[in-house]
C-alpha cells in the first residue's frame, strides 16, 4: 500500500470525507470502467460504482492492508458486479461504438457499412449476455480491461486454473454464437 | 513444469493455443507450442481462428463510458454518503418512536412534549429576527409545482396492483441572508459539490470565497469543500477557481497536502503549474511542503513529461532533504 493510500485511509476511518474523496479519485475511474464493460450500461454500471464505493466507505474500518487498497476495491468491485441484478426495465443494450453519433449525410456503403457493424454490435452483446456472470466477468476483465489471468485470479479470489476455465469455456460459448462473424 | 521437454496431449495443446491467443504463454510455453505448430497444420488454424475471434470482440469492445457518466456517478455517490437518504431517516425516526413509546419514557416523552411546544410558542412570538429569510422562489401559480427528480424503481411489476419507487422532490425555494450566516454558506457549499451546472459551481464557490477573503476564520466545512472541488470537479475551471481561492486562504498542513495531490494527480497540466507555482509561493511565505509531500512528489513525478512541473518539484524536494 502506498504511504499516501495509508495517510488517506486512517483519515477516511476518523471521519475526513475529503480524504475519502481523494481515495475515491485514484481508483473510481477504474471501478467504473470495469462495471462498464461488464454491464455494457451506462446506469447499471453507476449503481455497480455506488455500492462498490458505499462498501468500501463502510468497510474501511476492516481493511488490515492485508492486499493492497486498489485490490481490496477491486475484489469489491467484482463481488458487487457478479451479485448485481440489472434494471428491470431495460434490455440488453447494443453498444454505442466510438464516432458513431456523426450526423453528417452518408451515402449507401457508409449506411450499409454502419448497419452492418452496428448488427455485429448486437450480436457479440447478445453472446456476452449468455454467459454466466463469471465467464462474463472474466472475459471483460481480461479482453476489455486487459487484466491478465493472474491479476483477474487475485481479483476475483479464485485459483488461476479456475479464470483459465471461465475464459476458454467463455471463448468456446462466443465462437459457438460469432462463428460466421470471425471467419 | 518445462513444456518443451516433455510430451503434449490434446488438452495441453488446446490450453496452449488458447493462451497464445490471449498472449498469456510463458517463453518455455511459446517455444513448445511453436515446435508443436510446425506439425500440425490443424492447430495452426485453430489458432488462427481464436486469434480471429479476439481481434472481433476487441475490434467490437464496448465504448468507455463518457466523463459525464463518471462525473454523475460521483455526485450520485457524495450524495448518498452526505446525506442520509428518507429511508434511513424514517428508520431513525422509528427507532426513536419505538423507544419513546415504552412505558418507561411515556411519562418523560410527554413531559418533553409539552416543554417543547411550551418553547415553541415563546420562540415563534419573538420579534422576528434579521438573518434569513426562506420563502418560496415565486408564488405564481406556474412555478408552485415540485420538481420530481430521479425516480428510482424499487418494485416496477404492477400485477398486485402496487408498484414502490423513490425519488427526490424538488422545490423551489427562495432564500435571503447574510452571507456569513453558516446556513447560507451550507447550501452554497453543498451547490459548490453538487450542481451539475459548472457555471453555478463556480459561482457559489465565488461568494464563499469574497466572505472568506474578508474574514480571518474560515469554517473548516468550507475548506474541506474547496479541497473537494479542487480533487474532483470534473471541470479544469472550477478546479482552478478553488486552487486560487485555497490560496488565499490561512496556509494549512491539508491544503498544502491537497496542492501536492493536485501537481501528482490531476490531468491538465496548466493546473498542476499553478498549483506547483503555489507551493513555491507557500515556501516562500515559510510553509515549507515537509518528508512525506516530498517523499510522494518525488514518487510521482517520474512519469511527469512536463520540464517546468519536474524542475519545480525538484527543487522543492531539495529544499527538504537540506
Amino acid at each position: 500500500m502506498s504511504a499516501d493510500d495509508h495517510e488517506l485511509i486512517e483519515r477516511s476511518r476518523n471521519g475526513d470525507y475529503s480524504a475519502f474523496e481523494q481515495l475515491l479519485l485514484r481508483y473510481d475511474r477504474d471501478v467504473l470502467s470495469i462495471a462498464g464493460r461488464y454491464t455494457n450500461d451506462a446506469d447499471d454500471a453507476k449503481d455497480i460504482y455506488q455500492e462498490t464505493f458505499i462498501r468500501v466507505y463502510k468497510g474501511l474500518s476492516k481493511f488490515r492492508g492485508e492486499c493492497s487498497f486498489p485490490t481490496w476495491v477491486y475484489r469489491i468491485t467484482v463481488n458487487v458486479c457478479l451479485s448485481h441484478r440489472r434494471r428491470q426495465h431495460r434490455r440488453a443494450t447494443v453498444p454505442l461504438s466510438e464516432g458513431e453519433n456523426g450526423s453528417e449525410p452518408e451515402g449507401r456503403d457508409r449506411a450499409d457499412e454502419r448497419a452492418e457493424s452496428s448488427e455485429t454490435l448486437r450480436r457479440i452483446a447478445e453472446a456476452m449476455e449468455a454467459l454466466s456472470p463469471q465467464q462474463r466477468l472474466a472475459f471483460s476483465l481480461k479482453h476489455y480491461n486487459e487484466r491478465t489471468i493472474r491479476e483477474i485470479a487475485d481479483v476475483m479470489e479464485c485459483e488461476e486454473g479456475t479464470v483459465k476455465r471461465y475464459l476458454f469455456d467463455a471463448t468456446r460459448r462466443l465462437r459457438e454464437r460469432l462463428h460466421d462473424l470471425a471467419q | 513444469m518445462t513444456w518443451h521437454s516433455e510430451p503434449m496431449n490434446d488438452h495441453e495443446l488446446n490450453e496452449l493455443l488458447h493462451l497464445a491467443a490471449m498472449n498469456e504463454l510463458s517463453p518455455d510455453q511459446e517455444r513448445a507450442l511453436d515446435s508443436r505448430l510446425k506439425r500440425n497444420p490443424a492447430a495452426k488454424k485453430e489458432l488462427e481462428e481464436l486469434k480471429r475471434l479476439g481481434a472481433l470482440i476487441a475490434l467490437n469492445a464496448p465504448a468507455p463510458l463518457p466523463e459525464t457518466v463518471l462525473t454523475e456517478a460521483r455526485r450520485g455517490l457524495r450524495r448518498h454518503l452526505t446525506a442520509p437518504s428518507w429511508t434511513v431517516r424514517f428508520d431513525r425516526f422509528r427507532t426513536v418512536l419505538r423507544e419513546w413509546f415504552s412505558p418507561r419514557f411515556a411519562v418523560t416523552g410527554a413531559a418533553a412534549l409539552a416543554l417543547g411546544v411550551l418553547i415553541g410558542y415563546c420562540s415563534f412570538n419573538l420579534p422576528e429576527g434579521p438573518a434569513l429569510s426562506i420563502q418560496p422562489a415565486s408564488e405564481t401559480p406556474e412555478n408552485t409545482a415540485t420538481r420530481i427528480e430521479n425516480l428510482r424503481f424499487i418494485d416496477q411489476d404492477g400485477s398486485d396492483g402496487e408498484v414502490e419507487f423513490e425519488f427526490d422532490a424538488v422545490a423551489p425555494v427562495r432564500l435571503k441572508g447574510r452571507i456569513d450566516d453558516p446556513e447560507v454558506q451550507r447550501i452554497l457549499t453543498h451547490a459548490m459539490l453538487n450542481e451539475s451546472n459548472a457555471g453555478v459551481r463556480l459561482s457559489s464557490m465565488q461568494t464563499i470565497a469574497r466572505e472568506a477573503e474578508r474574514s480571518s476564520a474560515v469554517d473548516t466545512a468550507v475548506v474541506a469543500a474547496l479541497i473537494a472541488a479542487l480533487s474532483g470537479d470534473v471541470n479544469p475551471g472550477v478546479r482552478r477557481e478553488a486552487l486560487r481561492v485555497l490560496q488565499q486562504m490561512p496556509f494549512s498542513p491539508r491544503i498544502r497536502d491537497a496542492f501536492v495531490s493536485v501537481v501528482i494527480h490531476d490531468r491538465n497540466s496548466g493546473l498542476r503549474v499553478a498549483a506547483i507555482n503555489a507551493l513555491e509561493l507557500a515556501r516562500l511565505d515559510g510553509n515549507a511542503i515537509d518528508r512525506q509531500n516530498a517523499e510522494s512528489l518525488r514518487r510521482g513525478l517520474e512519469s511527469e513529461s512536463n520540464h517546468y512541473i519536474r524542475e519545480r518539484a525538484a527543487h522543492l524536494v531539495k529544499e527538504v532533504y537540506q
